[in-house]
This record gives C-alpha cells, sequence and structure tokens, in this order.
C-alpha cells in the first residue's frame, strides 16, 4: 500500500513537472516582440516577423538589401519610393464585449501603450498611421489579419510640432525629415484600443532602424593616374555613420559619351630619331673575346599620344557627379587637391547619382570600410579625362553627397620592367623559360640536381643510422 | 666564356657541395662523443643542425649587366637598398677535430623592390605616374657551411667565424598595379642562377647568461645561440651557363640570430 501511494506521489509529481515545463515552454516559444499569456487579449506577429516590402504594389519580400547593409532597416531609398511594410499580426483572446478597436502608431520615443503618450490627457509623442474597426475583432478565436503602413507615414511626422494626433498622409518630403546622419529608432505599436482609448491586453510592437541621411563627404582628395588606370585618395571618415565608401567617374569606362568637357584627345606624334652606340661580339667564329663598337641610328616608333586638356589647377566639370545631391546638411567651402576654392556638403545627404557611373559596386559598396583611403580604378582608356568623385556610405546604404571631384587622363607609362627590356635587358619569359640552345645545362636543372643530390646524401644517411 | 670552363666552374662549386655531403657518413660524430678532445661536462643534448634568422640592407646588381645600355634599376628604384629577410637551414653533419662542423645548408629569402613608374611623355608637367612597379625576388641558395667553433669550444673565446659556399638561385617578378609586367611580350617572371660566398663571424650569446642558455637546451635542444655579422657575396651572373639573367643578386652586409640544435 504504502508503495502504491509512493508510486501515485511520483506520478502526481511529474505530471505537475510536465505541465509547468510546457508551460514555460509555449511562454518562450513566441517571438521575442511578444508576451502572451493565455485567456487574455494579446497581439502578436504572424509566422514572419519582418514585413514584406510593397513599392507600387509590388511585393518585394522581406529585404532589399545586402545582408550587410541593415536589410530589415529603412533607408532613403526606401522612402522615397514610397515603400509600404505589410505586417502580418495575430489577435487572440479577444471577445465582442471588450468593443475594442484596432489601431497603429509610430514613435521615435518609446512607449505608446499609454494614453497620454497618444494625446488623451497628455502631449503625444506617438502618431497613428491608421486604425481598424471593432469588427476585425473574432471571439475567442485566433484571427491573423494583415495591415499595411507607408514609410512616408512612419518617418514624416519625427519633427513635426506638434506631433499629430490624428492620421496625416505625408509625401516625398518625409524623406528629409530626418536631421542628422545618426540613425533612428521607431517602434511600430499594434494596439487594441477600447472605447476610452485605453490599450487592452498586450501589445504588438515591431522595432525599425531608419536612416534617411548618408554619411558626410570624404575631404583631403588627391589623385593620380598611370597606363589606364586612376588612384583616387582621401582622408577616411571618422565619424560613426560611415560603413564604406562608393566611387563614382564620368564618362563611363568603355562606354559612354565624355563629359563636355573632357574628349579623346591625342596626336599623332613622332619622337626625333637619335644616335647609340652599341658594342657587338666579334662574329669570326674563332672562339675569343673580342667585341666591336658601332654607331647606330634608332627612330622610335610613332605613335598616338595624349594631349592634356586639363592644366594643373584647372576645375573639373560634371554635370552627372555634381548633380546629384538631392539632400544635403549644408555647404563647407574647402581646398581642392590644386588649391583651388571648392564647396562640400558639411555634414550627411544623399547623392543619386546614375549606378552605372558606380566603380567596383561589390555588397553594396565599391569599398566596404571605413578606414580605406585609396581606390584604383583600371580598364580605363589612356587620353580621356575621367572625372572622379567619392562618397561615403552607411550601413543602411545610404550614399552620401560626392566629395570634390577630380579629372586626369591615363597615359602610357614605362615601369621597371619595360625600361630593363627597353635598354637591351634580355632576362624574362617565366619561371620555366627554356635556356639557350645548345649549352650544356639549363641552370633550373643544373640547381635542381645539386637540390636532388644534397636530399639524396641526406636520406642515405639516415637509412644508415 | 668556352664550355670547358663553363663545365669546370659548375663542377668545382657542384664537387664542394657534394663533398661536403658524401664524406659524412664515416666521419661524422655526436656532441656526447669528446669534441677535440674536450670532454663535455654535463648532459648536453645533441647539435647537429643550425638555422639562421637574418636580415640585410640588400641592392641587387641589375645594372651591372654589360648588355644594358643604361641603369633601369636605379632610375627605377633609386639607388638605395632594401630589406632582405631570410632564413638558412644547415645540417651540420660532419665535425672536423680541432677546427669546427661542415655540412650542407640551404637558405631562402624575400625582398621587394618597389617606385612609381614613369610617364612616356610629360604628364601635366611631370613624368612621375601614379602606376607602382616593382621587382619581388626571392633568393634560395644551396651551400656548404664549415663553422670552426673549436675556437669557442676549446679555446673558451665565444666568437665563430664561418664561411659558406654554393650554388646562389633566386626566382623574381617585375610587376606594377595590373600585376605581372609585360615588354615587348616578354613576360617580367623569371630565375637567375650563380654563387653564393659568405664570410662571418658569430658571437655565442650563451656565456652571457649560462643559466638560460641552459634552460633553453633543457627545454627547445637549443644548444647554443649566436648574434652574427655577415659578408655576403650573390654573383647571380648565370655561372657561364645560363644566358643574360636578370642580375638580382649582390653584395651585402648581412645580420641575424643562428640557433644551434
Amino acid at each position: 500500500m504504502k508503495f502504491r501511494v509512493a508510486a501515485w506521489l511520483v506520478a502526481l509529481g511529474a505530471l505537475l513537472v510536465g505541465v509547468t515545463e510546457s508551460r514555460a515552454y509555449a511562454q518562450t516559444s513566441g517571438t521575442t516582440t511578444t508576451t502572451s499569456t493565455t485567456g487574455q487579449e494579446s497581439i502578436t506577429a504572424s509566422q514572419n516577423v519582418n514585413p514584406d516590402r510593397i513599392v507600387n504594389g509590388q511585393d518585394l519580400g522581406e529585404s532589399t538589401r545586402p545582408q550587410n547593409l541593415n536589410p530589415t532597416g529603412i533607408n532613403y531609398s526606401d522612402c522615397i519610393s514610397d515603400m509600404s511594410l505589410q505586417f502580418s499580426v495575430t489577435l487572440s483572446g479577444f471577445a465582442a464585449t471588450d468593443n475594442a478597436s484596432m489601431q497603429i502608431w509610430a514613435t521615435d520615443h518609446g512607449d505608446c501603450t499609454a494614453s497620454t503618450s497618444r494625446g488623451i490627457e497628455g502631449i503625444n509623442q506617438c502618431w497613428p498611421l491608421g486604425q481598424g474597426t471593432p469588427a476585425d475583432f473574432v471571439a475567442t478565436s485566433s484571427v491573423t489579419q494583415t495591415f499595411t503602413v507607408r514609410v512616408q507615414d512612419i518617418v514624416g511626422p519625427q519633427n513635426e510640432s506638434p506631433t499629430p494626433n490624428s492620421y496625416t498622409r505625408f509625401g516625398p518630403e518625409a524623406c528629409a525629415a530626418q536631421p542628422t546622419s545618426a540613425a533612428v529608432s521607431f517602434t511600430i505599436w499594434f494596439l487594441a484600443l477600447d472605447s476610452s482609448g485605453n490599450n487592452l491586453g498586450t501589445a504588438y510592437q515591431y522595432p525599425l532602424t531608419v536612416d534617411l541621411v548618408g554619411p558626410p563627404p570624404p575631404v583631403g582628395i588627391s589623385h593620380s593616374v598611370g597606363d589606364t588606370l586612376f588612384n583616387i585618395n582621401w582622408s577616411p571618415n571618422i565619424d560613426s555613420d560611415t560603413a564604406g565608401y562608393d566611387v563614382y567617374i564620368d564618362p563611363i569606362p568603355g562606354g559612354g559619351t565624355p563629359d563636355a568637357e573632357a574628349g579623346p584627345l591625342t596626336e599623332y606624334y613622332c619622337p626625333d630619331a637619335y644616335t647609340q652606340e652599341v658594342t657587338v661580339e666579334d662574329d669570326a667564329g674563332d672562339g675569343g673575346d673580342a667585341t666591336t663598337t658601332i654607331t647606330e641610328t634608332v627612330q622610335p616608333a610613332c605613335s598616338n599620344r595624349p594631349i592634356p586638356t586639363v592644366t594643373p589647377g584647372g576645375m573639373c566639370t560634371s554635370n552627372v557627379l555634381t548633380s546629384g545631391i538631392v539632400v544635403d546638411g549644408g555647404e563647407v567651402t574647402t581646398f581642392d587637391e590644386a588649391g583651388l576654392e571648392t564647396t562640400t556638403s558639411a555634414s550627411g545627404g544623399i547623392s543619386t547619382i546614375p549606378s552605372a557611373n558606380l566603380v567596383g559596386i561589390n555588397a553594396g559598396f565599391t569599398i566596404a570600410s571605413e578606414s580605406a583611403g585609396t581606390y584604383t580604378i583600371v580598364g580605363l582608356t589612356n587620353g580621356v579625362t575621367y572625372n572622379v568623385a567619392v562618397s561615403a556610405v552607411d550601413g543602411s546604404g545610404n550614399i552620401g553627397p560626392i566629395s570634390s571631384v577630380v579629372c586626369d587622363y591615363p597615359a602610357p607609362v614605362n615601369d621597371f620592367w619595360t625600361n630593363y627590356r627597353n635598354d637591351g635587358g634580355l632576362a624574362g619569359g617565366g619561371f620555366c623559360a627554356l635556356e639557350a640552345v645548345g649549352l650544356p645545362v639549363g641552370p633550373t636543372v643544373a640547381f635542381g640536381a645539386v637540390a636532388t643530390g644534397l636530399i639524396g646524401v641526406l636520406r642515405r644517411r639516415r637509412r644508415r643510422r | 666564356m668556352t664550355e670547358p670552363m663553363v663545365m669546370r666552374r659548375v663542377l668545382s662549386v657542384g664537387g664542394f657541395l657534394a663533398l661536403t655531403s658524401a664524406g659524412t657518413g664515416a666521419l661524422a660524430q655526436t656532441m656526447d662523443q669528446p669534441i677535440g678532445g674536450v670532454k663535455r661536462t654535463h648532459g648536453e643534448s645533441s647539435q647537429n643542425f643550425a638555422m639562421e634568422i637574418r636580415f640585410a640592407a640588400f641592392t641587387p646588381e641589375v645594372d651591372s649587366d654589360p648588355s644594358l645600355k643604361g641603369t633601369p634599376f636605379a632610375s627605377t628604384f633609386g639607388s638605395g637598398s632594401t630589406f632582405l629577410v631570410s632564413g638558412e637551414f644547415d645540417w651540420q653533419a660532419l665535425r672536423i677535430p680541432h677546427l669546427g662542423t661542415l655540412g650542407p645548408g640551404i637558405g631562402v629569402g624575400y625582398a621587394k623592390f618597389s617606385g612609381l613608374a614613369t610617364f612616356t611623355e610629360p604628364h601635366n608637367g611631370t613624368l612621375i605616374s601614379g602606376e607602382t612597379t616593382s621587382l619581388e625576388i626571392f633568393p634560395i641558395d644551396a651551400i656548404a657551411v664549415l663553422r670552426a667553433d673549436a675556437v669557442w669550444r676549446e679555446l673558451g673565446i665565444p666568437l665563430v667565424p664561418y664561411g659558406k659556399l654554393g650554388i646562389g638561385y633566386a626566382l623574381w617578378r617585375a610587376s606594377n598595379t595590373l600585376g605581372t609586367s609585360h615588354a615587348q611580350g616578354v613576360v617580367g617572371l623569371g630565375h637567375s642562377l650563380g654563387s653564393h660566398v659568405a664570410l662571418g663571424l658569430a658571437l655565442n650569446l650563451n656565456p652571457l647568461d649560462s643559466y638560460a642558455s641552459k634552460t633553453f637546451d633543457d627545454s627547445l635542444g637549443v644548444n647554443n645561440t649566436y648574434i652574427f655579422a655577415e659578408w655576403t657575396r650573390e654573383d647571380l651572373d648565370g655561372l657561364g651557363i645560363q644566358p643574360k639573367p636578370l642580375r638580382v643578386g649582390g653584395t651585402s652586409w648581412t645580420f641575424g640570430f643562428a640557433f644551434e640544435f
């Protein structure tokens, strides 16, 4: 009997433990943005926490950017395209007697559940994005509903004074509302409100990082050119917003029409002939070391050579590059590499230069490093004047205002190897180049033979031991 | 240089290396045996190898090639030196009583020269372009090494004079911003062969801290630690069997650390 009672107690204990564990599991298995309690009214995210992005009626999915560029946040491009966010939330535990009203509010100050934060007997810090009807709620059962909110409505009121407490539709001007290049954290609240405006049950909140302003432009711009290449250098930004840089070029390499001030500027040029003394081996065939010095005339080949169109200190002009700034935090006067006065953006902003002029894009950047300060554009045409500028890019993919524009034309160069060969050097051709025919043994073979011999001796000695 | 002369030169260098290695079978001793009549005092570990970490200010003699009309190396990179970092591993296969150790060794290194290429025509008032041009050199040496450590072992003077002789060899690569250089249809890659000679003096550091040196031996088996200065001559002129090599050898003073173990 004692054993039977003990067994029942153990079974009962196990049952209690199991119930406790299952309740704990239910509480922790929800999304991180919900706090669901059984038997109470609640609003939770449905399967997908992140909303779908809708532009011009087309569902673009949860993200439109590379994963390294804050894919679930909002940037200037999202805003200006009049993107909408489509949320799917589940409403449960509501009864018809609740007479609740579904409303969606946004804020950059935190909590919208308190009625005062929505302007009821207080100064509102939240603004409404739209509202549903009491008929949306079904007693005792769960229902999933889709709600769509516009990005411009979310970000537009952030600097409005007073903050609107009724729904206001904002336009593209909302995308210029962010005061600095620092990102702003918004929270979108899905609230079930009673007839007095009090929140019922557990609301659902979705955090949203919004960055509508790109970083300030790089300064300290300088450049140099080489054979079919253009180097641009700058002082790396030290702000907290920059995540990388985009480099722009005009005209587009390998195509496009040069800007009005540039052009394929070459001339046909024949260098003067010159004489040189050459020492040649005596070809008598007697095996001696006799040599003879002769004087020969050399006529270098004629070729097209570039004509400089950009004089040192001259201004560079590119309508494509300089017309792209749409948001600017003000201008500041600096001096370009030629010492001339130039104006650049003082703080952040947005550039909208055509992507065709962007160089070497990879994962959203030309260079994905704030500390970078140089970039080399290759594959250019010698003699064509190129305008080049660089913009800083933030972690949300906003492209800031461009730096001052530098311009130059690539031209042929002589590197060490060209100088060596032009001076009569005969080496080269690869690590495996064949040696002269008729010689006793190739140097590589000779070196290899000695090395092989040494290894052989080593191995033989080891075996003896 | 005639063919018989070339063969004699190759055979002399190769023969020296071969003799160094082949003769070791009969004469090799271990460090546990009496050395030069001096009995080791305690259980020192056996010593069979040496390793060097080497640093040198190095300038190759590219422009010494008589077939060159100009000085392409100096006009591109200037007349300064660059840092040559290298390492060497020696097998002290043969111990010669009252003299020292003799054995083969191999060394590898790296040096790089960089500069800015020049425009073919003046560009905005200058000839200096923004394009880099470089010459990378990878020296590889197969040498015989004689270390006269009897001065230290028998006389107690912590100095070890040494000499090296063997074949010098180097792989090299000329490049610019766009990659390996090409000129006149020839790629800027190649190799050069020659001779390698070195004379040096090593200072044994063990007497400075005998406790540390013994601990070094007990824990890692390192018998002797040296700093050294060495005159190094690498004459990569082709040894008469390679026509017109890029002369990336040169004369340099080399400094570094050596460990015998």
